[in-house]
């Protein structure tokens, strides 16, 4: 057991003068991450706030059918409206982003309207990735409908109960812990993942293959304690530093929530999130996670003839980690006793069910022994390959 | 004291390995029953040309790699039986034996001293007189990484002879470094025959061996193809140069 951790504090020691494992370990998911995160969040909601309150270049095509319509819109300060469009210009200005919309009344507008019938308003617009503009278009147009419904109402005669028999009393009894626990939740294991993976990444290839580049794997192999106990001291420290840089991210990322624009109830959601026993029970998750990690990849480092190509084996098993990461993150994938056995999906999906508070006993149980076991397959690979010879001498 | 006997060291070949050296064999023997001893107080060099199996044959000695067949026994344990009692009676050196350059010579020493469970007192003292002798203290505290070669040979001969092994193989020590760095390997293996320990050391730097070797034994493709004293190889050999009397040992080996 000395010797175990002699060789472990050796590699952290190492480990922690190694300028790329730092950088993974500390920068990108301390700064660079939650920097990231920063920024696209702020340009998202920027975009959004702009569209919201600019102030919109409306062309007002109504032949003298608008009447109440346009006077509506006069008082309001959030638009201009622009007259003088011919009908066959208001594409190319919407277009060229002369203008925002253009609302146009059907010439027997007016008419339909006198013989309570329906008439039509075209509502043209540019809509492609955001909506809000169209959005504002429609709302103006709803509340003249109101209006003018209003006005055929008190005509008939009748109130909007006799036209209206149904109300839908619409109740979801999911609590905005379920219903916001389940988005973050599904985001959240993504960025643990992928995190331990590459705090792992570094360390494996640097105390392996590294160790074979620089010609000290002899130096090592040479001293009286069995290779089991090297191995270990060395897979300490890869996990550990995955571990490490998972729990860095997923802290820095929720200190760094409160400073960005993000509404209120999502804020107070992230910190239900980080009650104790969530906190323990994704643990429980990330550390067998992160010895299985650790276990493949020394496995694959011991093998490789150097640092390079390690790194070449090595890195593209983000792939295999990325995707059943992301299918967590889709809606009706849920977890159950077939998706348990899954692993990387199986953390993903029970992440989201106990973020959410609804993580159903057995299928979190089967996840947590499934991922115990993995760990153990994959370390006893990794001991298996580095008690092989061929392989740790392999150049 | 060192008791290689009959030993064998062979490995599978694959198809590619196979077209790549030009044989149909499916094993090829790097190392083919090769015995030898080598006493305490003397020193022994294994001579071979490149590829002859003299780092296979150390480092079977090392417990390194495992042996096919026969024995290898280092001051009274079988490295097949008891490899960790070996391994803590051997100081192993290679010429490519790297040392962690993010440490200090602080470090790294400490660091194998634990692992060869050395301890306080003995531990202290070794290493002070280690380090007087070879003048590590001024670069003590300095990354490996900035060191010059031959500092950092130092360090390694700090770091081969910290628990004072009674047995020390080096394995071409001198290879790569130039002839100052390489005075100090040459002191070092003086040095230990002096103090009574076993010492073998693997070359082709005919001059090397002139100067240390006591007994010597040649390896060829795997085969032992000489063995003897220093003195039997020069008075078999009196009318070549040493240099001369290897290559005729070696090209002596019918080819296979």
């Amino acid at each position: 057991m000395n010797n175990i951790f002699t060789v472990a504090r050796k590699e952290f020691l190492d480990t922690l003068r190694d300028r790329r494992t730092l950088m993974m370990m500390l920068l990108v998911p301390l700064v660079l991450f939650p920097a990231l995160f920063y920024v696209s969040i702020t340009i998202q909601s920027n975009q959004e706030k702009k569209a919201r309150e600019k102030k919109l270049k409306i062309a007002l095509i109504d032949n003298g059918q608008a009447g109440e319509f346009r006077s509506m819109l006069n008082e309001r300060d959030d638009l201009t409206i622009i007259d003088g469009i011919a009908t066959a210009e208001t594409d190319s200005l919407i277009r060229s982003d002369s203008l925002d919309l253009a609302i146009v009344f059907a010439d027997d507008f007016k008419q339909m309207q006198d013989s309570l019938e329906t008439g039509t308003i075209s509502l043209i617009h540019q809509t492609d990735d955001n909506d809000r503009i169209e959005k504002r278009g429609v709302e103006l147009i709803k509340s003249y409908e109101a209006q003018l419904t209003e006005q055929r109402l008190n005509t008939l005669e009748i109130t909007s109960s006799n036209i209206d028999p149904i109300d839908i009393d619409n109740r979801n009894v999911a609590s905005d812990r379920e219903v916001i626990g389940k988005i973050i939740g599904g985001f959240l294991p993504y960025i643990f993942i992928l995190f331990t993976f590459l705090g792992c990444m570094y360390p494996a290839i640097d105390l392996f293959a590294g160790e074979k580049e620089r010609g000290t794997i002899e130096t090592i192999l040479s001293v009286p304690i069995p290779r089991t106990q090297i191995l270990v001291g060395k897979l300490i420290v890869v996990a550990t530093t995955g571990l490490f840089s998972a729990i860095t991210a997923l802290l820095s990322l929720s200190l760094s929530l409160q400073f960005m624009p993000i509404p209120e109830v999502l804020v107070q959601a992230v910190g239900g999130v980080l009650q104790v026993g969530n906190v323990l029970l994704i643990l429980g998750m990330m550390i067998p996670l992160s010895i299985f990690f650790a276990g493949i990849m020394t496995a694959l480092s011991t093998f490789a003839k150097s640092y390079k190509e390690a790194q070449s084996t090595i890195a593209p098993l983000n792939i295999l980690v990325i995707v059943p990461a992301a299918i967590g993150l889709m809606p009706g994938i849920e977890l159950n006793f077939g998706t348990a056995l899954i692993p990387i999906l199986n953390v993903a999906l029970a992440t989201k069910e106990i973020v959410a508070g609804t993580a159903p006993i057995g299928p979190l149980l089967i996840v947590m022994v499934s991922l115990v076991l993995l760990a153990g397959v994959a370390v006893a690979a990794s001991a298996r390959w580095f008690a092989s010879e061929q392989n740790v001498l392999r150049s | 004291m060192i008791k290689v006997d009959q030993l064998v060291k062979s490995y599978k070949l694959n198809k590619k390995q196979r077209a790549e050296l030009g044989t149909l064999e499916k094993e090829v023997r790097a190392v083919d029953d090769v015995s030898f001893e080598c006493e305490p107080g003397r020193i022994f060099s294994l001579l071979g040309p490149n590829g002859a199996g003299k780092t296979t044959t150390l480092r079977m000695i090392a417990t390194i790699l495992n042996p096919t067949s026969g024995s290898v026994t280092v001051n009274g344990f079988r490295t097949d039986e008891d490899p960790a009692a070996v391994r803590a009676n051997i100081g192993f050196l290679t010429g490519s034996t790297g040392l962690y350059e993010r440490l200090t010579p602080n470090e790294v020493i400490r660091y194998f001293a634990k692992l060869y469970n050395l301890d306080g007192a003995d531990f202290r003292q070794r290493k002070e007189r280690l380090f007087d002798l070879l003048d590590i203290n001024e670069f003590a505290n300095k990354r490996i990484g900035q060191l010059s070669t031959g500092m950092k040979q130092k360090v390694s001969i700090a770091r081969t002879m910290i628990h004072d092994p009674q047995v020390v193989v080096f394995d071409e020590p001198t290879s790569g470094l130039d002839v100052i760095t390489a005075e100090n390997i040459i002191r070092l293996i003086r040095d230990c025959k002096n103090e009574g320990k076993t010492v073998i050391f693997s070359s082709h730097i005919m001059s090397e061996v002139d100067l240390l070797c006591d007994d010597l034994a040649i390896i060829h493709k795997g085969k032992l193809c000489y063995q003897g004293t220093m003195e039997q190889f020069r008075a078999d050999f009196v009318d070549r140069t040493l240099t001369d009397a290897f290559i005729h040992v070696v090209q002596s080996v019918p080819s296979i």
